[in-house]
């Protein structure tokens, strides 16, 4: 549908106006507030959708006082291929509609019906026509202050139902419709009877559960009870049978214990026997034991006088007798040994007197040939002194030294240096004669030539033809002159004072005088090295020398030589140390016999000893044979005192021995903790006996198997509420996975129509719808933030992106007409600009009415047609 | 010989009933029993149900059970021993359009205790809602 032509007559304070030329595609009606803008929007409204019938107050409103007829509204519009007109008058009198169309005219009703079905709404009546009546228009049309409104608030249950249908036979898919709605909120409803939106159980579940838990518990109870009286009954029964057996033991135990006191008073009377007969014969046994000692100490020492008279007899025999003829021996050997040293150290004496004669003579012999060669080395020194004092005259005799021979260098170069500069301001002058002439008189050749240097002026006179005056130089030549006579001057001087002829004399000079000081100094440093001490101290030790000399006497002419005596010396000499270790060796051998001897004569005398002692104690004691009987009487004592003891024992034991005493106190015990456990048992048989008697008062049995029945009966019960919560449960959850699994896929188109246009403004954000095509808000991949929480500015754009969106779907290829009245009023111009673009593009489909007091804002739109309206409203005369 | 006869001594009633589900009419016949037993509010009735229902039935029998809750002064029920399981009557019943459909269909395919009974309660809920049968 599209709207072609609009003409409004008496409306609202505008007495004529057309909007001629509409665009089917996008139409921009501008104007200052108070222009008209919004009651052009109205007429549209009220010749499509009010009734002309009825005066109600918002009919009424339409007129104004300057107004000179009715409201009337006159649209043109296409649809469904065909060309309507439609005009509608509203008030007092004359109120009509009428509707041309292809080929007929209706009037009134007739005209309201089939405009209403044209435009897909309920006919509109007398009264102010709602929004749920209009179908889809409420979200193609969005009136002055209402662009902030979520968008899904002008969807009517009816556009809601196209819009679904549109998007199954989108899709392919069937919704569920009004009957798949019931079922769903019956299902949650149900689920909602068992557990609440976070998955916890309400009170059938919880009071099912109580029950239950409530019996369990009382059961516990009652069944801890009835054990408890088992327990006790048996416990009881326990006792009493404790109770019969300690009677029982009691008197037992009391016969027991009389018996056992006769018995330990029988086994105490043995025992003091016993004790006493063991006394007598342990005393009966000392006695055989000391008998039986002397004899046995008496042989012991008998078997041991002889033992050690027998080892001084050996000893003498097998150790002294040998050892004295060893000794002799000895004696004689080491006798001849000291014989055989003493020789050997008279003739080691004579040598070693030879000897030191022939070390004396070598001593003077070494002092004779060390003095000689003193005395020529004091001889060598002194020529050596002699030489040097005649080379230090000679050198004091050269009067240069290395200062004067610097000086006159540096005269002589400077002199020469005064020459040169003297000689470079002379004329140099050559003649060459190209016949023969004289010069001076002097005769030159032809073809011979003269050359002359003038450092001063002079004259040249050429035969008797020319005389040449040359001036050298010029001003500085005799300053020149002078410092060259000066320097000269000097330099003889010098020279004449240290009687040298030149320079080349000095130079001749300081070398000999060089050489002299070279020579001097290694004859001093020979003279050094001969007698580092000087020759003074050389002298006196020659001296010296000669003195000791002198005191070592003449020499020995008869003394042997040194090296012969000296050999003989050493053989002689070792010979005695062979001699005196031969006597060493022999007297260490006499002198470890003599030990040994020693140690033998000691031993003999210890056995003698050991014998006589022995012997002393064999007298003091009694003969053997008086012993023996002793010994034997002892004996036979002692066996009759043990076989008295033996005899008591016997006794002892057949009464029980210590047992026996033992008894009469165990049984003591015993009868004493049997009475304690007796008195014990007796007090717990009471206690027991009142317990019992408590509890079997208390039906314990019936009152536990009512509650068994009671808990399985609450135990089904309890099942059979959760039966009937998990089947709800798992209802409700199934549907609403259906549900959204096919919103889903329902909603798709709807989303993607409404995502291309969004994508200008919020890239990559999407919008969240619900099954019931609300919007939810924007989302994101990873959040979504809701409708209500987002600025009145984008809550504004979301909303016309969304409207504009769902209109294509609704539109179609037949085109739907869009109405926003102040539309974005608080969005800012980057966002409007974007909005041109999706408002542009959509009006491929969908013919869009702005009306705006901001033209600068849509300036960039891009309109198809603009409406700019005058300050007062438009009154243009109807032809 | 001598003749024992049952003479009530209280006011209360006790009744004990089995009944054995072989076709849907006789969840009827149990519907006409309860309506004939006197004074139902002196009355206590076991009841321990089996065999095979469908669904239809078995939502009939469900209604039954909770008509008489309230009015008995007992009815202890035991049917865990009833299968309910869909004929091509209820089905066909229960072929609804979109995702209802789809969810009946997710409920048939899974034969635990579970889906059946959700499936069973879709049929009551539908029945209620005043679905066509």
């Amino acid at each position: 549908m599209r709207i072609t032509r609009v003409i409004l007559h008496h409306w609202k304070g505008i007495e004529n106006y057309v909007l001629e030329d509409i665009d089917p595609g996008l139409n921009l009606i501008l104007g200052d507030n108070e222009t008209g803008k919004s009651r052009i929007a109205e007429a549209i409204w009220f010749g499509l959708f009010e009734s002309s019938k009825g005066k109600s107050t918002h009919k009424e409103a339409l007129r104004s006082w300057e107004q000179t007829g009715d409201p009337k509204v006159e649209i043109d519009f296409e649809t469904g291929g065909s060309t309507y007109h439609i005009e509608k008058t509203f008030g007092q009198t004359g109120h009509k509609t009428k509707l041309t169309g292809p080929g007929f005219t209706l009037p009134d009703d007739d005209a309201e019906m089939e405009l209403a079905s044209l435009l897909g709404i309920t006919a509109p009546s007398s009264r102010q026509v709602k929004d749920e009546e209009l179908g889809m228009w409420p979200l193609l049309w969005v009136r002055q202050f209402r662009s902030g409104e979520e968008p899904h608030k002008s969807l009517t249950e009816d556009a809601k139902a196209r819009l679904q249908d549109l998007l199954s036979a989108t899709v392919g898919e069937v919704a569920a419709g009004r009957v798949g709605q019931k079922l769903m909120e019956m299902a949650l409803e149900e689920r909602g009877k068992y557990y609440t939106d976070t998955g916890r159980s309400r009170s059938p579940l919880t009071e099912a559960d109580d029950r239950v838990e409530d019996i369990e518990e009382q059961l516990n109870e009652a069944s801890n009870n009835r054990r408890q009286l088992e327990q006790s009954a048996e416990d009881l029964r326990r006792v009493r049978e404790d109770i019969t057996r300690l009677d029982e033991r009691t008197l037992q135990t009391s016969s027991d214990l009389e018996q056992a006191k006769k018995k330990a008073t029988q086994a105490q009377s043995l025992k003091n026997q016993i004790q006493v007969q063991k006394g007598e014969a342990a005393v009966v046994e000392g006695k055989l034991k000391a008998v039986e000692g002397d004899l046995e100490t008496r042989r012991e020492r008998e078997d041991s006088l002889k033992a050690v008279q027998q080892d001084a007899e050996n000893t003498r025999k097998n150790e002294v007798a040998p050892k004295i003829k060893e000794q002799d021996r000895l004696d004689k050997e080491v006798k001849a040994a000291q014989t055989a040293l003493e020789k050997a150290t008279d003739e080691r004496n004579k040598a070693r007197e030879m000897a030191r004669r022939a070390f004396e003579q070598k001593k003077r012999k070494d002092f004779d040939e060390r003095i000689d060669q003193l005395a020529g080395q004091l001889k060598k020194a002194k020529g050596f002194q002699k030489d040097i004092l005649k080379i230090a005259g000679e050198i004091g005799a050269i009067r240069v030294d290395r200062g004067t021979l610097d000086t006159l260098r540096e005269l002589q170069s400077q002199l020469k240096s005064a020459q040169d500069t003297l000689l470079g301001a002379s004329t140099r002058l050559r003649v060459s004669a190209m016949q023969e002439l004289k010069i001076d008189g002097k005769k030159l050749g032809k073809g011979e030539t003269l050359d002359k240097v003038y450092s001063e002026p002079a004259s040249l006179i050429i035969d008797k033809i020319a005389k040449l005056e040359v001036t050298p130089g010029g001003e500085n030549l005799e300053s020149l002159r002078e410092e060259a006579v000066r320097l000269d001057e000097q330099l003889k001087n010098i020279l004449e004072a240290h009687l040298l002829k030149n320079l080349n004399a000095a130079e001749a000079a300081f070398a000999e005088k060089d050489e002299l000081t070279k020579k001097k100094t290694i004859l001093e440093s020979t003279l050094t090295g001969m007698c580092p001490e000087g020759i003074t101290t050389l002298e006196t030790a020659l001296r010296g020398m000669e003195s000791e000399r002198k005191a070592l006497g003449d020499n020995d002419p008869d003394a042997p030589e040194e090296k012969e005596i000296t050999l003989k010396l050493e053989t002689l000499e070792n010979a005695e140390a062979e001699a005196r270790e031969a006597r060493d060796v022999v007297k260490e051998e006499l002198s470890r016999v003599v030990n040994e001897l020693g140690i033998f004569a000691e031993r003999v005398k210890r056995f003698e000893g050991q014998a006589t002692e022995l012997q002393g104690l064999l007298k003091k004691m009694p003969p053997a044979e008086e012993i023996q009987k002793a010994e034997g009487d002892a004996r036979t004592a002692w066996e009759t005192a043990l076989a008295t003891v033996k005899g008591l024992e016997g006794q002892y034991e057949e009464l029980g021995g210590e047992v026996a005493e033992s008894d009469a106190e165990r049984l003591d015990k015993v009868l004493k903790g049997i009475r304690e456990d007796l008195d014990e048992m007796r007090q717990q048989r009471a206690r027991l006996d009142a317990n019992v008697k408590l509890l079997a008062d208390k039906d314990i049995h019936e009152k536990e198997q009512d509650l068994q029945a009671k808990l399985v009966e609450a135990q089904k019960e309890q099942g059979d509420v959760y039966r009937k919560a998990a089947a709800a449960k798992n209802l409700a959850d199934t549907l609403q996975e259906c549900r959204a699994a096919s919103q889903r896929r329902l909603l798709a188109p709807a989303t993607d129509a409404i995502r291309k246009h969004l994508q200008v403004l919020f890239p990559g954000i999407d919008v969240s719808l619900d099954e019931e095509l609300n919007v939810e808000g924007l989302k994101t991949a990873t959040r979504t933030e809701e409708l209500v929480d987002l600025s009145g500015g984008t809550k504004e754009q979301i909303g016309m992106i969304v409207r504009l969106g769902l209109a294509e779907l609704l539109a179609g290829e037949e085109g739907l007409p869009m109405v926003f009245d102040d539309a974005l009023t608080n969005t800012d111009f980057r966002r409007i600009e974007q909005m041109h673009r999706i408002l542009f593009k959509v009006a491929d489909n969908l013919q869009i009415f702005i009306f705006s007091c901001h033209p600068e804002a849509f300036e960039g739109i891009g309109a198809g047609k603009r409406y700019r309206l005058p300050g007062r409203p438009a009154r243009r005369p109807i032809n | 010989m001598p003749k024992v006869e049952q003479v009530p001594v209280g006011r209360t009633k006790w009744i004990d009933r089995e009944v054995v589900f072989n076709h849907d009419e006789e969840v009827d016949d149990l519907g006409e029993w309860f309506e004939y037993l006197d004074e139902k509010s002196w009355t206590l009735v076991q009841l321990t149900m089996s065999g095979h229902l469908s669904l239809k039935a078995r939502s009939q029998l469900d209604r039954l059970q909770e008509d008489n809750q309230s009015r008995l002064l007992c009815l202890r029920i035991k049917d865990d021993r009833v299968a309910a399981a869909p004929t091509e009557e209820d089905l066909q019943y229960l072929s609804l359009e979109g995702f209802v459909g789809t969810a009946v269909d997710l409920l048939r395919q899974d034969e635990s205790q579970e889906s059946q009974d959700a499936l069973r309660l879709l049929y009551r809920f539908h029945r209620e809602a005043g679905g066509e049968s």
